[in-house]
């Protein structure tokens, strides 16, 4: 296992260098200036070409990257044309944020997702699966920005139980968690029910049953582990994206992370903002694929990773 | 026995549990602030790109303050003269004036704040023409410019211009300056944890008298419908950048009240002279014509925006309605285009939506209005970072034919507004969009910003308002408005056409 885990992280790392080719190279190709647009209304000539030059954007490309490359080795992620602050400080502030919110909408994604999940595929074509399709495909199709908006009027404005955004205690948290969970939710009850589905009936399920287990052991015991795989996979790409920052929650519950922080530094074209987030981005869905393929292992013994 | 003292100790511990809900409770004294954005930076001298004057000047403050008629008022200076012959200024400041760190506000510590701006702000420009700053003794300063130039004291009113303690700036550090910030404002800096909160405290020795609040935080709700439902919920009290929709249904909650102050941020309909469409003035004219200002800001803005007469902002020094002749007229309209030989003109309009309030569908009624002349005027929607580029291009690679660009003057003086028509200000040496070219109106600029008489200057910039209307670079079409909702019981509050807070020295709730 650990003999896999150092071969993956050192696989990883040519593929992180060509993120930072890629991303370098995109953001500079898109058009837009950061001198022009931090100096903004106030644009001289005189004032753009100072900026171009404190942030070195008037030397050539290959020479630019170089810098970067070799600040990046030294662990220094260079500082935000906007703010002038450091990047590295306000990314691992903002990266917390955002770790917090995706873990927390997870819970309430495979909690939910899963549960609606097994019931619908045990009691197929009944009622409850019916009611339990309908509210998965209600949580996958319902804009997050729209439910964000109906839960902030039902349980801040109406009902002043949670404040509207922000951050803070526990009680911020809830909103904008529940309200990405439900999103993922969906997807998580759908894929739950069609592998469940699948698993109940192969040969090992009637087996377990002629042998005489109860009906609740054969579901949760026996098919379930072997129904996670796939839900497993979709459960981490959930993880992975929520990790590059849910925008759209994040803007509608006023959660300062990673997303709202790579909107503001596009908009800005804060080079070194952009590349430092997408660097974070690039290495958590490394780490979070290397977690999913450990899982893998735990879920099903036949697996084998070398 | 027993059982009395038991029911008292009762007693005693309900009435200690829900004390906080009696009538006894305290009067509230913490305001706070939902804002579009983050500031982005605590430092005004150092600041860059958006950013909110609101909560910053509470902490340090401009030499002068602009009225809402953009006039200079006496803040931190106390008085100011321009010697005869234009070019020296003398500033009394304000006598007993303490920075919170307990250091004296002298000129000396004037000098250094107003030099550490020209040295870092990205707003430098503002002050170009400054040549030297000198402290006369502890209470006057003196600044010479290196051309007679009659907008400095206004400029001096500039939020971005503000005087910082020397003696703080040396001990944290100038590049650390943003982390603690000491100024003579009504509220000392406590904390900016970046994307949450600022937070701020009372200074009770401020010298315009002690505020009635204790505490002042200003969070980011970037979202719009995230910050108006903030405040219907009550975790904010006063709300900035209200889109009018909202604030007509705001203001019909009684416990809220929205106000909609003058602001200098005025929109405009760029024309570039130097295109071929463009190039006969009559076209200019007829757009002018063909377009219904007052309908537009009252059927898009619900009234609350105000119809330009001239470049602006109304309200600004030396602003004059006197020389818009401009009436809704659509048969002049198309009489003009005829005359013009362009019956049947085609244009595109450059346009990033969601920069300007409503600028989509104001945009969406031009076209209609155009269309009823015989004008095709085709949207083309570009994100901002693209837009500023191509807009920046000299003329002859510019690919921009018509613009909406929204504009805010920084010193409340007309002078800021149209000198970018100015022929030295073509893009990309300045704001000159329109690649406009009047010589009469270049040589009138270079007088105006000299002129000590302020009734010949009056004059003058009358003049060059009658010659921008008349050659129309631009439709000057509206006064965005700003809009803020707040608690009605939140009391005292006055704002500057810069859209920013006053100092909020005498901001309290009322019952």
């Amino acid at each position: 296992m650990l003999r896999l885990c150092l071969t993956r992280c050192l696989a990883g790392v040519p593929a992180l260098l060509l993120v930072t080719v890629l991303v370098f190279a995109v953001i500079r190709l898109i058009p837009g200036d950061p001198a022009r647009l931090l100096a903004g209304d106030m644009a001289t000539e005189e004032t753009v070409a100072e900026l171009r030059q404190r942030w070195q954007l008037d030397r050539p490309l290959p020479v630019q990257y170089a810098a970067y490359l070799e600040r990046l080795a030294r662990g220094d992620l260079g500082r935000s044309t906007a703010t002038s602050l450091p990047v590295a400080g306000e990314l691992a502030e903002r990266f917390g944020r955002t770790l917090l919110l995706a873990a927390a909408a997870i819970l309430v994604a495979a909690t939910l997702g899963v549960l609606l999940g097994i019931l619908s595929a045990t009691r197929r074509g009944s009622g409850l699966d019916v009611v339990a399709t309908v509210l998965a495909l209600a949580g996958v199709s319902t804009p997050i920005f729209w439910s964000g908006l109906i839960l902030i009027l039902l349980f801040s404005v109406q009902l002043p139980w949670l404040p509207a955004g922000g951050t803070g205690g526990l009680s911020h948290l809830v909103l904008p968690a529940v309200s990405l969970g439900l999103f993922g939710a969906g997807v998580i009850a759908r894929q739950t029910r069609s592998s469940m589905l699948e698993t109940l009936g192969q040969e090992f399920v009637r087996t377990a049953r002629a042998k005489g287990l109860a009906e609740r052991a054969v579901v949760y015991k026996h098919a379930l582990k072997n129904a996670m795989i796939p839900v497993v996979t979709v459960l981490a790409d959930q993880f992975g994206r929520m990790l590059g920052g849910a925008i759209l929650t994040e803007t509608v519950f006023s959660w300062p992370g990673m997303g709202r922080y790579l909107i503001e530094a596009i908009a800005m074209r804060d080079y070194p903002v952009i590349q430092g987030i997408i660097l974070v981005f690039a290495s958590s869905f490394l780490v979070v694929n290397l977690l999913l393929d450990i899982s893998y292992v735990l879920l099903d013994p036949r697996v084998q990773l070398e | 026995m027993a059982t009395a003292a038991g029911r008292l100790a009762l007693l005693a511990l309900l009435a200690l549990v829900f004390a906080p809900l009696g009538p006894a409770a305290a009067e509230k004294d913490t305001l706070t602030i939902g804002m579009p954005s983050d500031v982005p930076i605590f430092d005004t001298h150092r600041a860059t790109g958006l950013y909110n004057g609101s909560v910053l000047n509470q902490v340090s403050e401009p030499l002068v303050l602009l009225s809402s008629k953009g006039e200079a008022q006496p803040w931190l200076a106390e008085s100011w003269e321009q010697s005869k012959d234009g070019k020296t200024w003398t500033i009394k400041l304000r006598k007993g004036v303490k920075f919170t760190d307990g250091t004296p506000l002298t000129a000396e510590a004037v000098k250094f704040s107003l030099e550490r701006f020209r040295k870092h702000s990205i707003g430098k420009a503002t002050l170009a023409v400054v040549e030297s700053i000198t402290a006369v003794d502890e209470h006057t300063l003196r600044l010479t410019t290196r051309a007679p130039y009659a907008p400095l004291a206004n400029t001096l009113g500039y939020h971005w211009i503000v005087v910082y303690s020397e003696a703080q700036i040396k001990k944290v550090g100038d590049e650390n300056l943003h982390t603690a910030p000491v100024g003579s404002g009504p509220f000392k800096f406590v904390h900016h944890k970046r994307g949450q909160e600022v937070r701020l405290e009372a200074n009770d020795q401020y010298w315009a008298g002690k505020p009635r609040l204790r505490t002042v935080i200003s969070r980011p709700y970037p979202d719009i419908s995230a910050r108006v439902l903030a405040l219907e919920s009550g975790d904010v009290d006063l709300i900035f950048q209200v889109p009018p929709q909202e604030a007509a249904r705001l203001a019909r909650n009684p416990n809220l009240v929205v106000y909609t102050p003058p602001t200098a941020r005025v929109i405009w309909l760029y024309l570039n002279t130097q295109k071929e469409v463009f190039k006969d003035r009559r076209v200019r004219q007829a757009l002018y014509h063909a377009i219904d200002r007052a309908a537009i800001v009252k059927s898009v803005f619900a009234g609350t925006a105000t119809p330009l007469h001239s470049p602006g902002p109304a309200g600004s020094y030396g602003y004059t309605e006197t020389h818009d002749h401009y009436g809704y007229d659509p048969e002049k309209a198309r009489r003009l285009l005829r005359e013009a030989g362009q019956p049947s003109l085609t244009f595109t309009v450059h346009h990033t939506p969601g920069r300007y309030l409503l600028s989509g569908q104001v945009l969406e009624a031009i076209q209609g209005y155009l269309k009823q002349v015989g004008v095709t005027m085709k949207i083309m929607d570009l994100e901002w970072g693209t837009l500023s580029q191509q807009a920046a291009l000299p003329v002859e690679r510019n690919p921009v034919q018509a613009a909406l660009f929204g504009w805010r003057s920084v010193n409340g003086d007309i002078d800021s507004a149209i000198q970018d028509f100015g022929s030295r200000f073509w893009r990309p040496a300045g704001n000159n969009l329109s690649f406009y070219k009047n010589e009469e109106f270049d040589r009138l600029l270079e007088q105006e910003q000299g002129a000590l008489d302020a009734k010949k200057r009056l004059a003058m910039l009358s003049r060059m308002q009658e010659i921008l209307m008349e050659d129309a670079p631009a439709i000057f079409l509206y006064g965005e408005p700003q809009i803020w909702a707040a608690k009605k019981s939140l009391k005292g509050l006055d704002w500057n056409p810069l859209e920013s807070l006053f100092p909020l020295h005498r901001a309290h709730f009322e019952d």
